[in-house]
């Protein structure tokens, strides 16, 4: 899936003070609402209204499905936490989703370790490498995700391009493995989600002012010193956002770790697919679906306490 | 230079209009006759409610009582669109994705001009505002006077009989904005139509305006020419709003204002007792030695001088009272003042007829003030 | 001199970083020319036969129509839907709009195993798998959030003073919509677009539980040529893929390049 690439901060939404006579603000600073527009409303004003369309297409068509399932995982085959209870119940399954959080952790670290340097080395590097170091963060991301991953089953596995240069190399005398196990699922995960990493901490670096770096260093700071004591820090916004869509991306992954991930690589995604195209057992693959829906949204409230995570998914001006 | 001179203007009056918004009153049964051809500034400083006022002549904004009347119509319900009036804004508002032509073709388009007309039209227009040349470019190509000039043209070109301009300077530079002041009024005075035109700024009200409504708190304070507002302010508001003025407060008796312990002030022949407020102009006011000789019919008061600054085309002495008043007077840079040192003994004064009594007005109304905003000093 | 260990490193990093971006992607095009029926890198003969395999195979050929119908479907609705939402939620004044915008970027945030587990159950119920109408149905929820977040940034940057110039200019509030407001934010919904159409093509999970004999779409039929029996015809479909994204994606950078560098001429 070609996600959010242009997703990214901000919803100036005009919640304006009132203010009778409004100033002419200059072109591009806000939306300033017609004078005229602040009447009282029961529900919505005329624009308000255009919003609602959607509203009740969503509802209709993503919400009250989802409703559904979550109700189904109770009441499917019979009435109850049965489904809670056998999922919780089986070290099979509670390992599926130890897991599925085990691999979206560490795809986080893995992506921050490379994005952080990689984003820092866009922020200095010249504007014609900073257009490239930008395009080949963007031409994954714009590609479709099934055919990355599969790239990756044919350049990875033990006939594939990368084992057979080294074999003939003479590198190595036996093909390493590297599809079908962790090492598959982290190489796919990590290659498919470090645009999301890198576009968000890009975007908060390049509004650091490094001046303040200079000025550190300038008051007797070390370079190594000012950039952990001042640069970081000011980064981490873009590193809170970046870590929360990988994360929260990570575990409701499917067609990379089935791609690429073995036996024991089992993820919540691949599980639900099992549950219902395979078993037909939908009360036991709802309950996993409602698991993983409550998971990502807990993380999400969690996270809307320390960042604005709606500027996470609306465009920044 | 054209034959725009035969257009005329149409007169506008607003009546009773009143605009509650929802925590403060813009507007409050506000009455304005304009006249045909007639150059009206609504001053006032932010909050008072000219920007309203002209947003609702503009059809932008509804009232919630009053009549507007264009030529004798009421188009009070009447959409912007079908309005016709002419209108310029502060940032230009001209469309970023279209040329100048095209930028100064747009309303004749909307009124299926045909297209020789059309052409002639807008390069009249351009000239006028001497941008003949540039119809090709791109609006952010320009500088923005140049942006302002082609919003004018714009403005201008379909022949409305009024128009309406919302601090069209404001953006501009000082040097500009003064190129830029003559050039609306020539234009004023070639169109001949009706320009209604909204700005904070007194001076350039001061130079621009056949007449002047001075707004505060969605009220029409004063309405006059610039003569009238500047040496006749009926209100202290007036008097502070306009140039600078010193004013001695008190109750007046048989024309005289009493002040300080044995001081007092004589004020204009026929003005009214009561309580009110001297207001005299700082040019108005000399600074004398006390050794010196105070003309007959001149008012005097003694103090010592605070600061004396030379402004180029003259000089400005402040004057401290004993009761800690500072008068201030602007003479020409030639007379005595340059030899007044801080500190000095001096008598300040001036001629009584220049001894303008005025009301003191309302205090600044809390509820038409919105929160937030610092009350216009009274 | 560590200063320049540090940029050694970050470089060193940054290339390696970018081969295993763009490696995947540039493996795929040689093996996409292979003549053999094994994928094998680098290919030992060259042949154009698995492009002509996807060029005549009836069943190839169904389920890329059946992705472009739907697409192009998903593109109108999902720009239609989601720029009136950008207008009411930029501009209107709505209670509960903060539910409303969650509610409008929620696709974004539920996992796709989800969305295609809850709309595969409610299509079953109203028999709508295997139809075009429910993939167009689920795949606008998906795409909306696209074309709103980018028709909104537009939109909170436009200066709205200019439809009250072209009302005062005698343009109706239709005329002004056409001629002002749409060309102004066109940037922003035809990113939307291309965002809802990529969306559309590209998507397989929610795509695999409304798939069937009946009707297929382009991606889950490559997921079953990857997943069940390897099918080089897969690496053709995968290069034809690439080229029509990037060129699209290109084509968007392009105009926006040419679009900064007119304005940026101008300011100057």
């Amino acid at each position: 899936m070609s996600s959010s690439a242009t997703t990214a901060p901000d919803r100036r939404a005009p919640s304006r003070g009132a203010e009778p006579d409004p100033r002419p603000a200059p072109p591009g600073a806000g939306s300033p609402a017609p004078p005229g527009k602040r009447r009282r409303f029961f529900l919505t004003d005329g624009w308000g209204a255009l919003a609602l369309p959607i509203a009740g297409y969503l509802l209709v068509v993503l919400i009250v499905p989802l409703a559904i399932v979550f109700a189904r995982s109770f009441t499917d085959p019979t009435l109850g936490l049965g489904n809670y209870a056998a999922f919780f119940a089986s070290p099979i399954y509670t390992d599926v989703l130890v897991n599925t959080f085990v691999t979206a952790i560490t795809v986080t670290l893995i992506t921050l370790l490379i994005g952080f340097p990689y984003a820092y080395l866009m922020t200095i590097a010249p504007p014609v490498w900073r257009s490239v170091l930008l395009v080949v963060v963007l031409v994954p991301f714009w590609t479709s995700l099934l055919v990355r991953s599969f790239a990756l089953v044919l350049l990875l596995r033990d006939t594939g391009a990368i084992n057979e240069t080294l074999l003939s190399l003479g590198l190595i005398s036996d093909p390493i493995t590297m599809v079908r196990n962790f090492t598959g699922v982290l190489i796919g995960m990590v290659q498919v989600m470090l645009p999301f990493m890198v576009l968000p901490l890009y975007a908060t670096m390049r509004g650091i002012d490094r001046r303040l770096l200079q000025a550190a260093e300038g008051l007797g700071a070390r370079p190594a010193f000012a950039f952990w004591r001042v640069f970081v820090p000011l980064s981490a916004a873009g590193v809170a956002a970046g870590s929360l869509l990988v994360f929260i991306q990570s575990l409701g992954f499917y067609i990379t770790p089935a791609l690429l991930g073995g036996p024991d690589d089992v993820m919540l995604g691949e599980l639900i697919v099992q549950q219902v195209s395979t078993v037909l057992n939908w009360g036991f693959a709802s309950a996993l679906a409602a698991v993983l829906l409550i998971v990502t949204l807990v993380l999400l409230a969690i996270a809307s306490r320390f960042i604005d995570v709606r500027r996470i998914f609306w465009k920044e001006q | 230079m054209t034959t725009t001179t035969e257009l005329a203007g149409a007169p506008v009056r607003v009546s009773g209009v009143t605009k509650q918004y929802r925590d403060a009153r813009a507007l409050d049964q506000v009455d304005l006759d304009i006249e045909s051809g007639e150059f009206i500034t609504l001053l006032g400083s932010s909050g008072s409610g000219k920007s309203t006022l002209l947003n609702i002549i503009a059809g932008f904004t509804d009232c919630d009582a009053g009549v507007v009347e264009v030529d004798g119509i009421d188009i009070t319900k009447t959409p912007p669109h079908k309005r016709g009036l002419g209108m310029v804004f502060q940032h230009y508002a001209l469309f970023p994705h279209m040329t100048v032509f095209d930028n100064v073709a747009f309303p004749l388009r909307r009124r299926r001009t045909p297209k020789a007309e059309m052409v002639r039209l807008v390069e009249e227009a351009l000239d006028i505002v001497q941008l003949g040349h540039l119809g090709k470019r791109m609006p952010q190509q320009l500088s923005g006077g140049q942006q302002q000039r082609v919003a004018l043209a714009r403005a201008i070109v379909f022949r409305p009989k009024v128009l309406l301009m919302d601090e069209p300077l404001g953006a501009l530079d000082k040097r500009l904005r003064e190129q830029l002041q003559l050039e609306i009024k020539r234009l004023h005075r070639e169109l001949g139509i009706t320009f209604v035109f909204v700005t904070h700024d007194q001076e350039e009200a001061l130079a621009m305006s056949d007449r002047i409504a001075l707004l505060r708190d969605g009220r029409i304070v004063q309405i006059g020419t610039p003569e009238e507002l500047y040496e006749q302010p009926a209100e202290r508001y007036t008097a502070e709003f306009l140039g600078e003025s010193n004013l001695f407060s008190g109750t007046i008796v048989n024309g005289v204002l009493p002040y300080g312990e044995h001081g007092s002030i004589q004020v204009r022949d026929g003005s009214a007792d009561g309580a009110g407020s001297v207001m005299v102009r700082p040019e108005h006011v000399s600074v004398l030695r006390p050794d010196e000789q105070v003309p007959v019919g001149c008012n005097a008061l003694r103090g010592t001088v605070r600061e004396v600054i030379y402004l180029g085309s003259g000089r400005r002495a402040e004057v401290t009272l004993p009761d800690g008043t500072h008068v201030v007077a602007r003479t020409p840079a030639d007379r005595r003042h340059s030899r007044l040192v801080p500190g000095e003994p001096v008598v300040v004064t001036w001629a009584k007829q220049h001894g303008q009594v005025v009301a003191d007005g309302p205090p600044a109304d809390e509820a038409a003030i919105p929160a937030g905003r610092a009350a216009v000093p009274a | 001199m560590s200063r320049l260990l540090v940029r050694g490193g970050l470089v060193t990093l940054a290339v390696l970083t970018g081969l295993v971006l763009i490696a995947p992607v540039l493996v795929i095009i040689p093996m996409s020319f292979s003549d053999s029926s094994f994928l094998e890198f680098p290919p030992t003969d060259w042949s154009f036969r698995w492009y002509e395999n996807f060029f005549s195979d009836p069943s190839w050929r169904a389920s890329t129509l059946s992705s472009l119908k739907i697409a192009v479907l998903v593109t109108i609705t999902a720009v239609i839907l989601g720029t009136a939402a950008a207008f009411g939620l930029v501009r209107g004044r709505l209670r509960a709009k903060a539910a409303v915008a969650g509610l409008v970027i929620a696709p974004l945030i539920v996992p796709y195993v989800i969305v295609g587990l809850a709309v595969y159950a409610a299509a079953l119920q109203v028999g709508l798998t295997q139809t075009t109408l429910g993939f167009v149905l689920v795949h606008t929820a998906l795409g909306v959030p696209f074309v709103t977040v980018n028709v909104a940034a537009s939109l909170a940057s436009f200066d709205q003073r200019l439809e009250q110039a072209a009302m005062s200019l005698g343009a109706s509030p239709l005329t002004t919509f056409l001629r002002v407001t749409l060309p102004i934010i066109a940037p922003g919904v035809a990113a939307g677009a291309l965002f809802a159409f990529i969306t559309s093509w590209d998507e397989v999970v929610v795509s695999l539980f409304l798939s069937g004999p009946e009707l297929t779409t382009l991606p889950v039929q490559m997921w079953s040529g990857v997943r069940v029996a390897i099918d080089p015809t897969v690496t053709a479909v995968s290069s034809l893929l690439l080229l029509f994204t990037i060129t699209a994606f290109a084509a968007l950078g392009v105009a926006r390049l040419i679009r900064n560098r007119r304005l940026a001429r101008s300011h100057r």
